[in-house]
């Protein structure tokens, strides 16, 4: 028989704050974690905004004499993995556990470190690349940190499906305690962006939002007058844990994964097709076993590219038919930029979140309407909303999509 | 007593501290410390090659890496490629 699969802790390194709490109340508030980029030198470049993660501490978070031995998007797996288990007060066992394990989502794994690597190998020679480069920089160093520092020797690998990974990592993830592999998992997403060759990369693609003049409004999903994406940093990671064994040790649930839906386009590498993004809701719709009726939010990609938050709106309104225009959607992207291999953890989590105090985060820098995105984007202000279910979704280059559908428990279930 | 230490074996002392950072630990280098008891282990004897081939511009081969696991081994190894060290 198929396992339930709750969450019951979460843990956020983000541009709008390093914790749960703060994260939240940023969102609600509508806030901008956009800025100017400080972590190098933007001098020659296009693009002079990102989201990127400030004031973060590891040793707020542990201590470990190692903690240069990981890639910045280790340490804020790691930190965000030490959130969720202290949050779900889950037994770590006296020798660890072979119970629980780790699926993690990353886009770009140990890019910086990659970088500078190269940078040190083609400016100053062999002599001075770190020896201990390719333990940072491999893309399953965030999971295997998670599972050494908690000993949790469970089921234990990294997907990676650019900006879907996080989504995609999660679904993996409850399909493990589904099937009865695991009893419970550490899963989300994880991704250190700001480096300067990749950043380089992403301007010379034309599609991030050179706002620069005005970084906390560059972000304007659905709304008429965007001009692209802010890349940003950060991660969110999940305690997923099978049902019963949550209700017995009475931990806190805040909400029920009940489907996942995953596919590719087949079409191509960077622009969106909608077969492929209904296909995914579809599927995760039917694996939840629920009407599209039932549907109470959608937290959506909403990138702010042109083509990105026009398909995925013909998408919503495919699956959804008349209906869609009563479903309130919003982008937290446009709060906090676009954390990639993250962002769908990060947005799951904005999904319980809004489950558990049923208010509706919005789409900020929404300014006007644009005749192709003609939905109930939830434009500049926080709704209450009493929501049982929501939707969100993930999309990624290379055609990769990831749908994940919450439910709240009602109370005679907990 | 305290122990002396010569002009290279200060500059290995200094490499090593910094990678292993012992005195967070209460931890002091002595001559006859090895890197596990610095907290180090096999990647941080990496990280100590790689320094001191920057440091003194020298180049340290494979088979003399396990001489790397104690300071005075690391301070052998320096001497041995250093040209002009008397």
């Amino acid at each position: 028989m198929k396992k339930r699969v709750v969450i019951t802790g979460m843990g956020v390194i983000t541009p709008l704050g390093n914790c749960i709490k703060d994260f939240w109340n940023a969102l609600v508030d509508g806030q901008s974690g956009v800025n100017n980029i400080t972590r190098f030198s933007v001098e020659d470049f296009p693009v002079k905004i990102a989201g990127e993660v400030n004031a973060f501490c590891p040793e707020d978070f542990f201590t470990d004499d190692k903690m240069d031995r990981l890639d910045r998007f280790s340490q804020f797996a790691l930190a965000s993995a030490y959130q969720a288990v202290n949050d779900s007060k889950i037994d770590r066992g006296s020798g660890g556990r072979d119970d629980i394990g780790v699926v993690l989502g990353t886009s770009v794994g140990g890019i910086y470190s990659h970088e500078k690597a190269a940078e040190d190998l083609f400016t100053r020679g062999f002599k001075f690349v770190d020896p201990v480069s390719i333990p940072k920089v491999m893309y399953n160093a965030g999971a295997c940190h998670i599972a050494r520092h908690f000993g949790f020797m469970g089921p234990n690998y990294t997907v990676t499906t650019a900006c879907a990974s996080g989504a995609n990592a999660i679904g993996e993830a409850y399909k493990i305690i589904r099937d009865g592999y695991a009893n419970a998992m550490v899963t989300g997403g994880s991704d250190a962006t700001l480096s300067p060759v990749f950043f380089a990369a992403w301007c010379k693609l034309r599609v991030l939002s050179r706002q620069n003049d005005s970084p906390q409004k560059a972000c304007k999903p659905f709304s008429k007058n965007r001009d692209g994406l802010v890349v940003a940093e950060g991660a969110g990671v999940l305690i997923l844990e099978e049902l019963e064994s949550a209700k017995e040790r009475n931990a806190y649930i805040y909400g029920e994964i009940i489907g996942y839906g995953s596919t590719n386009d087949a079409y191509h590498l960077t622009f969106p097709h909608i077969d492929g993004e209904v296909k995914a809701i579809e599927n995760a719709l039917k694996d939840a076993q629920i009407s599209k009726e039932d549907v109470d939010y959608i937290n959506a990609h909403g990138t702010a590219t042109a083509i990105n938050d026009s398909v995925e709106t013909d998408a919503i309104k495919k699956v959804f038919g008349d209906n869609a225009y009563s479903i309130p959607i919003s982008s937290t992207k446009s709060m906090l930029g676009h954390t990639l291999g993250a962002s769908g953890a990060i947005e799951l989590i904005t999904c319980a979140l809004s489950l558990n105090e049923s208010i509706i985060p919005p789409t900020i820098n929404y300014e006007e309407p644009d005749p192709k995105c003609d939905l109930d984007y939830v434009p500049n202000k926080a709704r209450k909303a009493d929501i049982n279910i929501s939707l969100s979704n993930s999309f990624g280059f290379g055609g990769n999509n990831a749908v994940l559908i919450l439910n709240k428990l009602n109370k005679d279930e907990v | 007593m305290e122990e002396k230490f010569d002009e290279i074996e200060m500059k290995v002392k200094e490499l090593i501290e910094g990678i292993l950072k012992p005195k967070a630990k209460g931890v002091e280098i002595k001559k006859e410390s090895t890197i596990a008891d610095l907290g180090g282990d096999s990647l941080s004897a990496l990280s100590i090659l790689s320094a001191l081939e920057q440091e003194f511009n020298i180049s340290i081969p494979d088979e003399e890496i396990i001489d790397i696991s104690n300071f005075s081994g690391a301070v052998k190894v320096v001497k041995k490629h250093v040209k002009d060290y008397k």
